[in-house]
């Protein structure tokens, strides 16, 4: 029994759970310190949100400084504080301390690297297996991910860490998993070889019926039966998906009995398949050597992360979780925190519900905020039985009633009510009753409304016809906006609709792709995040000219660039210049940009590949030319995002400790196909996923994909728990199963799809997946603000709606017809309704105007810092006066000229002649030992010092020594700064003395000391300006040699 | 000498020094590192300073002498996995303790007394800026006589951390006078005036939208660095002075870049980063040097575009290691012997010749083929200093007396980790040991020495902390978060309390909190006339967050709303803006199309002067019966696509290593059984895979490696197996053939193999690696095969019809040809003999060269080519003619969405 103080906050959709917690959080900092206090959301938006909004409360409630101190607090996501755990314990972990987080897109690489051994070990075994399994055909479509036994060693990979397993869990994850698979099959048949060789006959006696004059059923079907006649001849295996295929080849009746009997004896003896002793065998050995890889990979890819201090998501969790379970870390750890807030509870994977539960442990409070009804990560890990069970489990631990926001702040009366209605059934069959999860009200009012908050918009004809009618819809409903209006949020009231209150809600990339081009081929501007970054015009400018900058034999860079830089968008000027004898120069003459990059090239090897990438965008050509393009702000967007893709492609390199150079940066952008990022332009309809838009609102929102059938998870690695859950203990009782799919493409009528959907681990996946596909639906539904538009297609079965009906079916019905009426159960709902079909009406384009900057001169300007020691001077120096203070100082072997020289100087800089001779010698002996400096004695460089003083005594007597001070000045629009070794204030003004090491022959002094000139006239020039008095004494001092020098502008000595 | 001392003020502060006047003598602005800078002068402490990299090294082999004794230390595992992290780790602990006052004594505390020990073992460790700042203290105990006399705070002295302070009162003891730096006051009501009073006392009157205090929000950088240029270049030159820009992230290019298309000055702040082209040679050269052999590594090093040894010479043996990635490839030695060519040509006349041939050849060879060394086990200690050496030497030689920056950043480094090897003491040093040792000497002040401020008034600081007098314009750019994180003490509290009681002590969360919020208000508190805050929302593709100072204004922006707030993005709609008291005008510009995609294209006279003489090849028929505007561009007019032609991928590597064994192994006369042939691959598998696909053994391929290992004998074996079967002979492999026919024709080509049967003939087979045999299968049966129908017609000049021919897909191992081939051993029904598709080729070649004989080019995959296609093509283009093609940019196959 836990002793953890913990209290939920059930908090539905748009009900002010922020607001919740920021007050929560501000009246936490009155009795601890703040921070102890712990606060996880579920973005770094929202914990960008949360921070913001609570400081910003204590600031304003003049608690300055406990808003201050907040800024110790740990607010942010999950990962981000399990990430700062970590690094805080690492070497406490024994871990690298690096503690870095990899990359997204480098996780595979590196994956591939680390487990290489693993691989290499079970990459023949498991190369045949796929292969039998059709793994390597041919993709299905150009989309479609291909098939490779990594991914799902990686993914059990990730399954087991995710879930407290390691090399025994795994292994007993195997034999569950086959033991389930296998209870699929029928019982396997006595003789492979009679099923085989029944085939083999069937094929043979079938191929020498074939008429000459064929089908098209009967053309497939030959297609099919040559080769696997010729394998079968060469004594090689068949292949699964075959087997599946020859189960149903099939011929037309005009290619004669003869063929369809044949063919009839085909399919009978294929579609033995599933009691093949060999399918099961291979099935079995498939699931176990992937797991037994798995295992291996496991241990050898946390070892290389553990030794560069790398981590992914799940390390993050898994390693604090350690933290947390150990006394002495744990212990220390809760030295630091006392207060726990997690926002989004119901999203959390077993494991994040581990480490909240020993958290909760550790401090003295924990609120967990969320709504089971959004649950909608499963295919994250999360768990949402699991955060259901905690809800629960906390609310039976205490006495008092579970506190629940239930007022919406963001929907109008209408979408609150119907949400209630319709999804009452469907929560309260999940065990969400809704006594506690209905919403009570809306803070909404209707006041300017004309029209029920909803639509619903049948899309006519087939998928593509359908997705332009609902753009056409979009188009009209924004160009009629006043039929629209919404709340404006900022200035109160009701204004007409505008597209960038619109969002469309889809299921899948594809899509949103369908979506996003539909409008835009209606001129509608959308808010999307696409495929095809390098293939915009403006990167592909910018890229071109990187290419070219980065390697001058790259000419098709070149005729790009000319292609871009032409004002006619067909000019063949380009052709000509790769048609001319002498290609290149022609090239570079129809680049107007070639000369910059050029010398832009002269500058390459200062500049870091993404220093590269900006200095192009910037470049005021390439940008100008990307101007007149005209939709400036999007494409800005696009290359904000490579440059991002420059940054992040540096950043990999760090993490796998490879060098990063232009070539590279231009093969990772070809090889990444990085996305293009969703606007940020207001003005544009934001299209995205359900999942996406999670967290989010929108005045009106369009709801899509309403036909899309739940699909359980069966054929790819889940975790699933044996026994009851146990929240306290959430890791108890947790497996993978793992069931392979060794059909390939052919995905219906084999026998294993229909067995594992009635199997009990199939049933329940799929009841898990209709409840996750109702909690999806009711997160698009709650993003409305004001509209909430149904947009289904005019034909076939809703059968996302059908997740709503509980024990009835129908609960939700969509207005058909004149009946412009919603229902959902018994409570109806007034609805616009209208079928849309295609309209390829185009919105007169609105021609904006794009202003850009004035063409300025550009101006070159002298380096602001003016650095005495790197002075030229025009105005040559001359020697006006030679000293020869006293003997040179004498060496005992070779010296270290460099440290000999500092030394010296140090020692000129530091002696005290005020001081007593022993003391002043021990300082010197101290100075020559740090330098390490042996050769010279430290008595006479002190009776060199002495000389100096001396002598300068004698030429100022009522002047003042000033060692190594600072002079600073402004001469015109630069600056000087500088220290003076020496400087000697007397009546009349300043000198400076500089010293200098220089050991040479006397006849090399006066060059060496006149090349030191413009440094002190600089100093003079400074001294000057500071002062306001005139510093007419410039020496070099060489103690080496026992000289000073006075040197002067030529002018001046003339004079 | 009088000084003011700001934490923020080593570097860049504002105003530039003391006093109101145009200099100042015997004063200045310091940070902590420059005042003990200064007190070591004075007090006679200087030393000389080794590289940080020196220093982790030397506590590196202090932790490991610790760890020889006694029980395992806390940090053992951490240390035996990354000892280079862990030392840097625990040595920046080490120095945050010996700053606070740390004894290095044991205490009874188990993690401090490790650190203790490791104090007492080992080499000495380097004097870093804590222990410079404790000698300067013990030599100021004795209240040395000193030339500081004033001493003037930027933060409030209780704001300074405990280091510092200890170090402020300890001046005071001395005699200098120690003041508070004074903030302007507010005289006027502007916003600006309230924001100070509400960061003040919390409370204000709401904002009025005066101008005088504006944020700016940007999409992104790019639109806020475009807003704040234009705002800028909006004043005169004089409104430059006085008008600071707070730049937190170090690094101002682009800002820079687009201040100096405008005319302005340059701010001058650049990144350190490892990055810079010059500083690749470091991590190049020893990249080449761990086994497996990383070709790409050594072609990148090749391609630097100043390479470390000649470029002619680089250039060359990158294109042989771009062809077949390995060495000791046919290729490779090639190149070698090229490169004897080229320097017995260039010292012919020179007297020692010999002498001066062989020095750059084995300068040429140790850059190229120097060892490998194991990663695990790692690089002796030797051979490391001997590639960082040889770096060194490269980047001094190179600079040849010009002091350019960044090649002695160069030498620097490599001297650096030449020293941190010597001092490290372990031998031999695995890779990522070697790694992270290059990443550390490269990461210290490689900043780009061309990137400088420029002269004028405007002035950059990376701190608003270092902003110490009144500053009359300040613009924040990149206004967003995080901010600096309140430093998490890795100490217990039982540790922090035996710390504290031996006089140790450490900054508290709370009070660094209070130090960091009272800079971010600093920098405003010293606003004069004008504050701007600029925030992109995307920031090099990141989302940005808040800044804490918006947190803290939160309350009073909040209401204020557009008054205070406007949008970058404003810029490109209108012809003029008012921005924070500034008219800023723009230019309406025309809008044009990028450039259009477009099927027919008119040849210039001097491109079809380049089809006279032409020898076709397999390949360039193929993209002619695809794309005559690609053949045109690629074949006829030899557009390159540059140097940087890639690595080839996994699947072609695998095919061209299953080629080169196919010639090892099919020699020339009767085919030797499956058995032998199996035995002959195992014996050159792994030569040949080092010598020219050696891209494969990298660790990231082994599954593609362990397929190939099993696929490539099982189909050489099964080719033989088939060759006996139908009594064929290998006539040759790779075998060059060149032939002519008429109207002008002429093909060259290399045939894969050519077989001979004692009755039938000669035959071709052409050895393909595909993932699916449909590609190939499909081109069969349409008559599509047009490689294996050239091949055949120039496999034996002397017959009078072309040759038979088939493909052997070596994946599948399938030998596919059309029926009646004899080569074949599965025959696919084709609607065209390969006799017929060669006819057919023929007359499509003559059709598309009159075509283009007659100044036309044709872009087969654009909108309506077909329209202009010329007439009775035999041999149409594909479907998908651009879908693997290289050109489609050019083309501009693709049109963007909006």
């Amino acid at each position: 029994m836990t002793s953890a103080k913990i209290n939920t906050v059930v908090a539905s959709a748009g009900a002010g759970k922020t607001t919740r917690i920021v007050r929560d959080i501000a009246s936490e900092v009155e009795t601890r310190e703040p921070e102890e206090i712990v606060a996880t959301t579920f973005t770094v938006k929202a914990a960008d949100e949360l921070i913001e909004r609570s400081r910003a409360h204590l600031f304003k409630s003049g608690r300055a400084e406990k808003a201050a101190r907040l800024l110790g607090a740990r607010f942010g996501t999950v990962n981000s504080i399990c990430g700062q755990i970590v690094g805080e314990h690492a070497i406490d972990l024994g871990r690298s301390p690096r503690a870095e987080v990899i990359p997204e897109d480098g996780v595979s690489r590196l994956f591939a690297i680390a487990a290489d051994t693993a691989i290499e070990r079970h990459a023949p075994a498991l190369n045949a297996l796929a292969d039998a399994m059709g793994f390597f055909e041919p993709k299905r479509a150009a989309d479609a991910e291909r098939s490779d036994w990594r991914s799902t060693v990686r993914r059990l990979i990730e399954l087991a860490r995710a879930n407290g397993l390691g090399a025994a869990g795994l292994a007993h994850s195997a034999d569950r998993s086959v033991e389930t698979f296998l209870a699929l099959l029928p019982a396997p048949s006595v003789s492979a070889d009679a099923l085989d060789k029944a085939l083999q006959g069937a094929v043979t006696a079938a191929l020498a019926v074939f008429p000459a004059e064929l089908g098209n059923d009967g053309k497939a079907a030959l297609k099919l039966l040559r080769p696997v006649h010729t394998a079968a001849q060469r004594g090689e295996r068949l292949s699964w998906p075959d087997w599946a295929r020859l189960s149903k080849v099939k011929c037309a009746k005009k290619d004669g009995q003869a063929l369809i009997d044949a063919l009839d004896a085909v399919s009978r003896a294929a579609a033995r398949h599933p009691e093949h002793p060999r399918l099961h065998a291979d099935c079995e050995a498939f699931i176990r050597t992937l797991f037994t890889c798995a295992a291996e990979a496991l241990d050898a890819y946390q070892a290389y992360k553990a030794a560069r201090g790398l981590m992914d998501f799940i390390d993050q969790e898994a390693l604090a979780l350690e933290v947390l379970q150990d006394p002495a870390m744990a212990g220390r750890l809760g030295e630091r925190i006392s207060r726990v807030f997690v926002d989004e509870f119901q999203d959390s994977s077993p494991l994040q519900i581990a480490i909240f539960t020993a958290m909760a442990e550790l401090v003295d409070a924990s609120t967990w905020v969320g709504d089971p009804k959004q649950a909608i990560y499963g295919f994250r890990n999360a768990d949402s039985a699991l955060t259901q069970a905690a809800f629960d489990g906390v609310a039976s631990t205490t006495t008092e009633p579970q506190e629940v926001l239930a007022t919406s702040y963001r929907s109008r009366e209408g979408i609150v009510s119907f949400v209630n209605a319709a999804f009452g059934p469907a929560f309260t069959a999940m065990g969400l009753p809704a006594s506690e999860h209905a919403f009570a009200g809306t803070a909404r009012k209707e006041d300017g409304f004309d029209h029920a908050p909803f639509a619903v918009w049948w899309l006519e004809g087939k998928l593509d016809l359908q997705y332009a009618a609902l753009a056409a819809g979009i188009r009209d409903a924004i160009a009629d906006g006043s039929d629209w209006v919404v709340g404006d949020k900022a200035e109160g009231g009701v204004r007409p609709l505008k597209a960038g209150d619109v969002a469309v809600l889809c299921r899948s990339h594809a899509d949103i792709l369908r979506v996003a081009s539909s409008l835009s081929r209606l001129g509608v501007k959308v808010a999307v995040e696409r495929d095809g970054l390098a293939r915009t015009p403006h990167v592909e400018l910018v890229m071109a000219a990187f290419r070219w900058v980065a390697d001058p034999t790259d000419r098709l860079a070149l005729a790009e660039l000319a292609r871009f830089f032409s004002d006619d968008p067909t000019s063949d000027l380009w052709l000509q210049a790769v048609s001319a004898e002498d290609q290149d120069a022609a090239l570079q003459a129809a680049v107007p940009i070639s000369t910059a990059l050029a010398s832009l090239r002269e500058t390459v090897l200062t500049l870091t590949p993404a220093d590269l990438v900006d200095a192009l965008i910037v470049l005021p050509e390439v940008i100008r030319r990307i101007e007149t393009w005209g939709d400036v702000a999007a494409r800005l967007d696009d290359l904000e995002a490579l440059r991002g893709f420059a940054r992040a492609y540096e950043a990999s390199c760090a993490s796998s400790g490879a060098p990063a150079t232009p070539s590279g940066l231009v093969l990772a952008l070809a090889a990444d196909e990085p996305r293009r990022p969703k606007s940020l332009q207001a003005d544009a309809v934001k299209v995205m996923t359900y999942h996406g838009a999670k967290g989010l609102e929108w005045p009106l929102v369009v709801l899509t994909g309403l036909n899309r059938e739940p699909k359980p998870r069966l054929f790819e690695p889940v975790a699933e728990a044996e026994g009851a859950l146990d929240w306290r203990d959430p890791l108890a009782g947790r497996w993978i199963r793992y069931w392979p799919w060794p059909y390939a493409s052919q995905s219906k009528d084999v026998g294993l799809d229909e067995a594992a959907l009635t199997s009990p681990l199939g049933q329940a996946a799929e009841l898990r997946a209709r409840q996750e596909e109702t909690r999806l639906l009711y997160v698009g539904v709650t993003r409305a603000r004001d509209y909430a538009v149904f947009a289904p297609p005019a034909k076939g079965e809703l059968k996302w709606l059908q997740v709503l009906d509980g024990t009835a079916p129908g609960h939700v019905a969509l207005p058909s017809g004149a009946n412009n009426v919603l229902t959902a159960g018994r409570e109806t709902f007034a609805a616009r309704v209208s079928p849309l079909v295609v309209d390829d009406a185009l919105v007169p384009p609105v021609v904006r105007p794009t202003y850009v900057r004035l063409t300025r001169q550009r101006r070159d300007r002298a380096p602001l810092h003016r650095r005495p020691s790197s002075e030229a001077s025009s105005s040559p120096f001359v020697v006006v006066e030679k000293i020869q203070l006293g003997p040179r100082l004498p060496f005992v072997g070779a010296p270290d000229m460099l440290a000999l020289g500092e030394a010296v100087h140090a020692i000129f800089a530091a002696d005290d002649a005020h001081a007593s001779g022993e003391a002043r010698l021990a300082k010197a002996n101290r100075i020559l030992e740090r330098w390490n400096v042996h050769q010279v004695q430290a008595q006479d460089v002190l009776d060199a010092c002495d000389r100096l003083q001396r002598h300068l005594g004698g030429l100022w007597p009522n002047g003042r020594l000033h060692r190594e001070t600072p002079v600073f000045a402004r001469l015109g629009d630069q600056l000087v700064s500088g220290r003076i070794d020496l400087l000697a204030e007397h009546d009349a003004g300043f000198a400076v003395i500089d010293h200098k090491s220089f050991p040479g022959s006397r006849d090399t002094w006066e060059t060496r000391a006149v090349s030191y000139g413009p440094q002190l006239g600089l100093y003079a020039e400074a001294i000057e300006a500071a002062v306001g008095q005139a510093c007419d004494g410039l020496y070099i001092h060489m103690p080496i040699v026992g000289a000073l020098l006075r040197v002067a502008r030529q002018t001046e000595a003339a004079v | 000498m009088d000084l003011i001392l700001g934490l923020a003020c080593d570097g860049r502060a504002y105003p530039d020094f003391p006093g109101e006047g145009s200099g100042a003598l015997h004063a200045a602005v310091v940070g902590p590192s420059g005042l003990i800078d200064v007190l070591e002068v004075q007090l006679g402490l200087t030393g000389p300073r080794g590289a940080e990299a020196v220093r982790i090294a030397a506590y590196a082999a202090k932790l490991r002498a610790a760890s020889t004794t006694g029980s395992a230390p806390f940090f053992a595992d951490s240390f035996s996995r990354d000892p280079w992290a862990t030392a840097k780790t625990l040595l920046g602990w080490r120095d945050q303790l010996v700053a606070a006052g740390w004894p290095g004594q044991p205490m009874g505390s188990a993690r401090l007394d490790d650190l203790a020990k490791a104090e007492v073992s080992g080499p000495s460790l380097p004097p870093g800026t804590a222990d410079r700042l404790c000698a300067v203290l013990t030599a100021l105990t004795d209240q040395p006589a000193i030339t500081l006399h004033r001493l003037r705070l930027v933060e409030p002295r209780e704001l300074l951390p405990p280091p510092c302070r200890r170090l402020v009162d300890q001046l005071e003891r001395c005699d200098v006078t120690i003041e508070q730096v004074a903030r302007p006051g507010a005289d006027a009501d502007s916003d600006l005036d309230r924001v100070r009073a509400f960061l003040t006392t919390g409370t204000s009157p709401p904002l009025n939208g005066d101008a005088s205090f504006v944020t700016v929000d940007a999409d992104t950088a790019l639109m806020a660095a475009e807003a704040l240029a234009e705002w800028l270049a909006a004043g005169s030159e004089e409104e430059l002075a006085g008008t600071v820009i707070v730049s937190c992230d170090g690094d101002t290019a682009l800002l820079d870049r687009a201040l100096q298309a405008r005319g302005l000055p340059a701010l001058g702040q650049s990144a350190a980063s490892p990055w810079r082209g010059a500083l690749q040679v470091l991590p190049l050269a020893f990249a080449a040097s761990w086994a497996p052999f990383d070709a790409k590594a050594l072609l990148d090093l090749l391609l630097l575009p100043r390479p470390p040894i000649g470029r002619s010479a680089a250039r060359k043996l990158a294109r042989a290691l771009a062809r077949e990635p390995g060495t000791g490839a046919a290729a490779w030695d090639r190149a070698w012997a090229d490169l004897d060519a080229d320097l017995t040509e260039r010292f012919a006349d020179h007297p020692q010749a010999e002498t001066e041939i062989s020095r750059r050849r084995d300068r040429w060879r140790e850059w190229t083929t120097g060892g490998l060394y194991n990663r695990i086990d790692g690089i002796p200690a030797d051979a490391a200093r001997r590639i960082a050496g040889r770096v060194g030497q490269w980047a001094i030689e190179t600079d040849a007396g010009a002091s350019d920056p960044l090649l002695l950043t160069v030498a620097g480094a490599a001297s650096a980790l030449t020293q941190a090897i010597d001092v490290l003491g372990q031998d031999p040093l695995p890779a990522l040991l070697v790694e992270r040792m290059i990443e550390q000497v490269l990461a210290e002040g490689a900043q780009n020495p061309e990137h400088v401020a420029t002269a004028g008034g405007l002035r950059c600081v990376k701190n608003p902390a270092s902003i110490w007098g009144p500053v009359e314009r300040l613009i924040w750019w990149d206004f967003k978060g995080p901010g600096d994180r309140v430093p998490t003490s890795p100490w217990s509290q039982a540790e922090t309390a035996a710390l504290t009681s031996a006089g140790c002590a450490l900054e508290t969360p709370s009070a660094a909190a209070a130090r960091i919020g009272w800079g971010y208000a600093n920098a405003l508190h010293h606003a004069q006339t004008r504050a701007l805050l600029i925030r992109p929302a995307l920031s090099g593709g990141e989302e940005t967050v808040s800044h804490p100072l918006a947190h803290q204004l939160n309350p009073l922006i909040q209401p204020a709303g557009r008054k205070i707030r406007w949008s970058a993005e404003r810029l490109l709609e209108d012809a003029a803006h008012d921005l924070a008291g500034r008219r800023l005008p723009r230019e309406l510009v025309a809008i044009v199309q990028p450039p259009q995609a477009r099927a027919r294209w008119t040849l210039p006279a001097s491109a079809v002067a380049k089809l006279a003489d032409r020898k076709e090849s397999a390949t360039s028929f193929e993209r002619l019966a695809d794309c005559q505007m690609r053949w045109m561009l690629l074949d006829v007019l030899r557009l390159s696509r540059g140097r940087f032609s890639e690595i080839p991928g996994p699947d072609q590597l695998l095919g061209n290593l299953a080629h080169e064994i196919a010639n090892h192994v099919l020699q020339p006369g009767p085919v030797a059984d499956a058995e032998a042939v199996l035995q002959q691959v195992d014996a050159v598998f792994d030569a040949l895979l080092s010598a020219i696909a050696s891209p494969l053994q990298q660790p990231e391929f082994a599954g593609e490696l362990a397929a190939a290992r099993a696929r490539v004998p099982a189909a050489l074996a099964e080719l033989a197996r088939l060759l006996r079967q139908k009594n064929l002979e290998v006539v040759g492999t790779e075998l060059d053939r060149e032939a002519a026919f008429a109207n002008g024709l002429a093909v060259l080509g290399r045939l894969d193999l050519v077989v001979r049967h004692p009755a039938k003939g000669t035959g071709v087979i052409d050895l393909k690696w595909t993932r699916s045999a449909n590609r190939r299968r499909t081109e069969l049966a349409e008559g599509r095969a047009l490689q294996l129908a050239t091949y055949g017609a120039i496999a034996d000049p002397a017959a009078a019809a072309p040759a038979p021919g088939a493909y052997y897909l070596l994946n599948q191992r399938r030998l596919i040809g059309p029926t009646g081939a004899f080569v074949a051993d599965e025959e696919i029904e084709a609607s065209r003999s390969l006799t017929d598709t060669w006819t057919d080729l023929v007359e499509t070649w003559r059709a598309w060269r009159d075509l283009a004989a007659n100044g036309v080019a044709l872009g087969a995959g654009l909108p309506r080519a077909a329209d202009h296609f010329p007439a009775d093509l035999r041999v149409s283009p594909n479907e998908e003619p651009c879908r693997y093609c290289e050109l489609t940019s050019l083309c501009r196959v693709t049109q963007e969405a909006n």
